[in-house]
C-alpha cells in the first residue's frame, strides 16, 4: 500500500495546535467592522501556486482558503459542519459518500456551483497531469464521482477511508470552476476561479499576490464565520518578505499590517509596541519531532532509544531557543488533535540519571572522551538535518544534551534531495521533522510499515499496521480514537518519536487590523478581518 | 580594430559552450532523483505522473542526445517552462532580470560616484587626514556585510525617518536603500583601486613633466593622471557588474525585491530545475557579455590594446 497521506511540510520554524485566538493585551473594544481597506500580509515563504489541486505548499493555504470554498468545514474543535455541501451520508460499506450541495452559489466567473464542478475538481486531483501533491495525499483512495443531479454528487472510494470528510475540509480540496478549468487548462493557476470570499487579481512571482473582495459572496460556513455576506476587506495583498527583520520593520512602519511568522525572539518587542499585537495558535499535527530509526544500529536497540528520550530536556529547549513561545510536550500528537492522550506526556521526562542507567544496563560503559563504548564500538548516532531552515540550533542542542549521557551525536547537514534519499533509505539514526495535519490518520502516515517516505522510523509492526488500517476504515470517531490511543501508547513504549514541542503559529498584527481567525490547523483566515479607522 | 573585435567575440564561443555543458550536467550531478523531488514531497505521486514528467523533461533519452537537444533549444530561445510557475523560463528571467539590472546599475552609479572622489581625495591627500578618512570609510565598506548594512538602512530610513519604503521595487524611492546597500562594497574597492592606481601614475614621467610645465595640480590629476589610472578600475567594473547581477541575492532578499538572485535561490529550493538551469545560463551569458564590452572598451580608452 502506498502512502495515502502527505504531511504538511514546512521548512520554517513555526508550527502546531488549535486553542484560542490570543490577542495579547487587547485594547478597548474595537469599533464595529466596516467594509473597506487593504490587508497587506507579509509572509516569509512564497505560496507555490493558486491552484489548490497542484503542488501546493503549506503557505499556499493563505491564498487558497480565500479564493476557494470547501464542501465541508472543520472547526478547531475537530467537528465537521456543512459548507458547500449541506449534508452527506456514508454508505454502510464506507466506500460511497453522497453529498447534497448548496444551491445559489456562484463562481467568480459567474457560472453556477453544482455537482459537475465537484466532479471536475475531484477528478482533476487524481489526474496525473495536475501533478498534485497535497491534495492527492488528502483524497486517499478516491475512485470516481457520479453526478446524480445538479445538487447531488456521489463519490466512490476504492476502499473505506474514514478521513475522507476531513480531506474535503482541507484547503487543497477547494472546488474550482469547471468552465475555467476547461478554458485555461494548464494555465489555470494564472487564472484561478473559485467561489471564495476573494477573487484573484494578479500574482507577481517573488513579490505579491493580490485578491479583491467578491461582492456576491453569501455562503460562508455558518459554524465558522462571524458574519455573513461579503468579506469586509476590499483587498488582500499577500507579499513575500523573506527576511525576518525586514518583515518586522514593515509591520512597524505600516507597510504591512500583518506578518507571519513572527520570529519567537521578536514576540516581546511586538507585545511592547502599543500599535501592534501578537496572534498565536497551536498547530494541529504531530508537532516538531525527532524520528528515531529502528533499523540502523545502535538505535535498533529500544534501550538506546529510551535513553535518548530520557536524555533530552525539551522544556529548556523551548525556553532558551524559542523564548518559551511553543508548548512543551512529549506525546505523538499535539493536544488539539482528536485522540490526544494526556497520559502519554509523562512516559518520558528529562532524567539523565535514568538515561545513563538504561545505557549501563544495555552494556554501554563509559569510554574515552565521555562517549560510551560497547564491544569496542563507541555509542555514536547520526542526526540528519537540512541546513539553513533553522534546524541547526535544535540539532546542536540535542548533540550537547545527549553528550552528557555518553551519546556522541554526529550532525549530518544535507541538501534537501540528499536528505530525503538518505532517510528514505534509512541511513540515519535520527532526523528532525514536523508535521501539520488535521486528522489523527497522520499516525498511519508516520507509523505504517510500508509508508516510506514519512515512516522514517522504518518501523515495522504488523499489530500497529492492522490497527492503523482498521482505524482508517471505521467511520465511528470514538472507535477510531480507541485504536489510535493504543497505537500511540505502543509507539511511545517502543520509543519512536522524541517529540520536542508542539508549535504555535505566531503572527504579528497592527491594532488597526482586527478579526483575523484561525482554521483548524492554525492557518489564518481573513473572511471576518477588518480594518478600523 | 575590426579584427580585434572579431577575435574577442569569437573567443567567447568556447566559453559559452562550456557554460551550456556545465549547466546541462548540473541536473544530472545533483544527488537525489529530481523527479521524485518534484513530485514526491507533499505526498506520493502516482507512477503515471512520475513517468509523464520524466518523459516531458526528456530524462529518458541517452545523455549525449539530451545535450544536443538541450543546446538546440537554448540557441533557439526555447528555455523550457518553469515547473513551479508553469511559464516560459526565458520570459520569467527577462522579467525578473529587469529589476536586478536596474538595481545593479543604481549600485554601480552610486559606487562610482562615491568611490571615485574618495579615491582621488585619498591619493591627493596621501598620508594626511583626508587619506585616512577616505580609507577608513572604504575599510568599513569592504568589511560590512550587505545584509547588515541593509538592515541598518531599513531601521534608519524606513522605520525611524520613514523616508523610503523598506520593501518592493519600481520607482526611484524603492531603489535608493538597496542601491546603497549593494554599492557600499564596490564603492570601497573602487576608492582603494583609484587611490593606489593614481599614486602609481603620480610617479610617471609624464606627470612630472606636466607639473614641471607649471600646470595646475587640478589639471594634472584630473586630465593626465586619472585617465591612465582608470584602466584597472574599468577591469574591476566589468568583473563587479557580473558579481552584482548574480550576487544581489542577499540585498534582494533583505529588501524583498524581485530579482535574478532570488529567482535562482528560490528555484533551487523549489527544485524548479528548468529555471535553475536557465538562470545560471542567463547570468553567465550576461557576465560574458559585460566582460566582452569591457575588453572592447579598453581598445577605445587605450590605443595600445588594439596593437597588442
Amino acid at each position: 500500500m502506498r502512502a495515502r497521506h502527505g504531511s504538511e511540510w514546512r521548512s520554517a520554524l513555526a508550527t502546531v495546535t488549535v486553542i484560542v485566538l490570543a490577542a495579547v493585551g487587547a485594547a478597548a473594544a474595537p469599533a464595529a467592522p466596516t467594509p473597506g481597506g487593504t490587508l497587506t500580509f507579509g509572509i516569509r515563504q512564497e505560496p507555490s501556486t493558486t491552484d489548490p489541486h497542484a503542488s501546493a505548499n503549506g503557505v499556499s493555504q493563505r491564498v487558497l482558503a480565500h479564493l476557494y470554498d470547501g464542501l465541508v468545514y472543520m472547526t478547531p474543535d475537530g467537528a465537521y459542519h456543512p459548507w458547500l455541501a449541506t449534508n452527506w451520508t456514508i454508505a454502510p460499506d464506507g466506500k460511497t459518500y453522497t453529498l447534497t450541495l448548496r444551491s445559489g452559489v456562484k463562481f467568480h466567473d459567474g457560472t453556477a456551483f453544482n455537482a459537475v464542478a465537484v466532479k471536475v475538481s475531484l477528478d482533476r486531483i487524481v489526474d496525473p497531469a495536475t501533478r498534485s501533491t497535497s491534495a492527492i495525499s488528502a483524497i486517499g483512495p478516491y475512485a470516481s464521482s457520479e453526478v446524480v443531479d445538479a445538487s447531488t454528487i456521489r463519490v466512490h472510494l476504492k476502499e473505506p477511508y474514514s478521513p475522507f470528510i476531513n480531506a474535503l475540509s482541507q484547503p487543497w480540496l477547494g472546488i474550482v470552476s469547471a468552465t475555467a478549468v476547461k478554458s485555461w487548462g494548464r494555465d489555470f493557476a494564472q487564472h484561478p476561479v473559485g467561489t471564495g470570499p476573494f477573487k484573484f487579481v494578479e500574482m507577481v512571482p517573488q513579490d505579491h499576490i493580490t485578491l479583491v473582495r467578491n461582492p456576491d459572496y453569501a455562503w460562508p460556513p455558518s459554524s465558522g464565520a462571524k458574519h455573513s455576506g461579503p468579506a469586509y476587506l476590499e483587498r488582500l495583498v499577500i507579499r513575500t518578505v523573506p527576511e525576518d527583520s525586514t518583515r518586522l520593520a514593515t509591520l512597524q512602519n505600516g507597510e504591512t499590517n500583518l506578518i507571519e511568522p513572527l520570529p519567537e525572539q521578536s514576540v516581546a518587542q511586538v507585545q511592547g509596541d502599543p500599535n501592534l499585537y501578537v496572534l498565536k495558535q497551536l498547530e494541529m499535527g504531530a508537532g516538531r519531532v525527532v524520528l528515531l530509526n529502528t533499523q540502523r544500529a545502535p538505535t535498533t536497540d529500544v534501550r538506546v532509544r529510551r535513553a535518548i528520550e530520557f536524555g533530552v530536556d525539551t522544556a529548556t529547549l523551548v525556553k532558551t531557543l524559542f523564548y518559551g513561545q511553543h508548548v512543551v510536550g512529549r506525546s505523538p500528537v499535539s493536544p488539539v488533535m482528536a485522540g490526544y492522550d494526556k497520559g502519554l506526556e509523562s512516559i518520558y521526562t528529562y532524567d539523565p540519571a535514568k538515561a545513563r542507567q538504561i545505557l549501563e544496563e544495555a552494556g554501554w560503559r563509559p569510554g574515552p572522551g565521555g562517549v560510551r563504548v560497547k564491544d569496542g564500538q563507541p555509542l555514536r548516532i547520526s542526526l540528519f538535518i537540512i541546513p539553513n531552515i533553522g534546524s541547526e540550533p535544535t540539532a546542536e542542542y540535542l548533540q550537547s544534551q545527549l553528550r552528557q549521557v555518553g551519546i556522541d551525536v554526529e550532525i549530518r547537514a544535507l541538501a534537501r534531495a540528499a536528505w530525503y534519499e538518505g532517510i528514505n533509505r534509512g541511513d540515519h539514526n535520527m532526523t528532525l521533522a514536523f508535521f501539520i495535519w488535521p486528522d489523527p490518520d497522520i499516525l498511519r502516515t508516520l507509523y505504517f510499515s510500508t509508508n516510506i517516505p514519512f515512516n522514517w522510523f522504518h518501523y515495522n509492526n504488523p499489530d500497529v499496521d492492522r490497527m492503523l488500517l482498521q482505524a482508517s476504515r471505521l467511520t465511528d470517531m470514538r472507535a477510531r480514537i480507541g485504536l489510535y490511543r493504543r497505537v500511540m501508547r505502543k509507539v511511545m513504549d517502543d520509543a519512536l518519536p522524541l517529540t520536542l514541542y508542539y508549535e504555535n503559529n505566531i503572527l504579528g498584527a497592527r491594532r488597526t487590523l482586527q478579526g483575523v481567525r484561525f482554521d483548524a490547523v492554525a492557518y489564518p483566515l481573513f473572511y471576518d478581518a477588518y480594518i478600523t479607522r | 580594430m575590426t579584427s580585434y573585435v572579431a577575435r574577442r567575440v569569437l573567443s567567447t564561443l568556447p566559453v559559452l559552450v562550456g557554460i551550456m555543458a556545465s549547466v546541462f550536467l548540473m541536473l544530472h550531478l545533483v544527488p537525489g532523483d529530481p523527479i521524485m523531488l518534484l513530485l514526491g514531497e507533499g505526498g506520493v505521486a502516482s507512477p503515471e505522473a512520475i513517468n509523464a514528467l520524466r518523459h516531458e523533461l526528456g530524462l529518458t533519452d541517452p545523455l549525449p542526445l539530451q545535450f544536443v537537444r538541450y543546446s538546440g533549444d537554448m540557441i533557439r530561445g526555447n528555455w523550457g517552462r518553469s515547473i513551479r510557475f508553469n511559464r516560459p523560463v526565458l520570459a520569467l528571467l527577462i522579467e525578473n532580470g529587469r529589476y536586478t539590472i536596474e538595481l545593479a546599475a543604481a549600485a554601480l552609479v552610486i559606487a562610482v560616484a562615491a568611490g571615485l572622489p574618495l579615491g582621488i581625495l585619498a591619493a591627493v591627500h596621501r598620508t594626511r587626514w583626508g587619506d585616512s578618512a577616505a580609507m577608513f570609510v572604504s575599510l568599513v565598506g569592504v568589511s560590512m556585510p550587505s545584509f547588515w548594512l541593509g538592515a541598518l538602512l531599513i531601521f534608519a530610513f524606513s522605520l525611524h525617518f520613514k523616508w523610503f519604503p523598506a520593501i518592493g521595487q519600481g520607482g526611484l524611492n524603492r531603489l535608493v536603500l538597496p542601491g546603497i546597500a549593494l554599492a557600499f562594497a564596490p564603492m570601497a574597492s573602487i576608492a582603494r583601486l583609484v587611490r593606489s592606481s593614481l599614486l602609481e601614475t603620480f610617479g610617471e614621467d609624464y606627470v612630472r613633466t606636466a607639473r614641471a610645465k607649471g600646470m595646475a595640480e587640478r589639471v594634472v590629476v584630473m586630465r593626465h593622471a586619472l585617465r591612465n589610472a582608470l584602466i584597472p578600475v574599468i577591469t574591476f567594473f566589468g568583473l563587479e557588474t557580473g558579481r552584482l547581477l548574480a550576487g544581489a541575492f542577499v540585498v534582494e532578499t533583505v529588501f524583498s525585491r524581485i530579482g535574478l538572485g532570488r529567482t535562482i535561490v528560490n528555484a533551487i529550493l523549489n527544485k524548479d530545475f528548468p529555471v535553475v538551469q536557465g538562470a545560471v545560463l542567463f547570468v553567465a551569458v550576461l557576465y560574458v557579455a559585460v566582460n566582452l564590452a569591457v575588453d572592447l572598451s579598453y581598445a577605445v580608452l587605450d590605443p595600445r590594446v588594439r596593437f597588442e
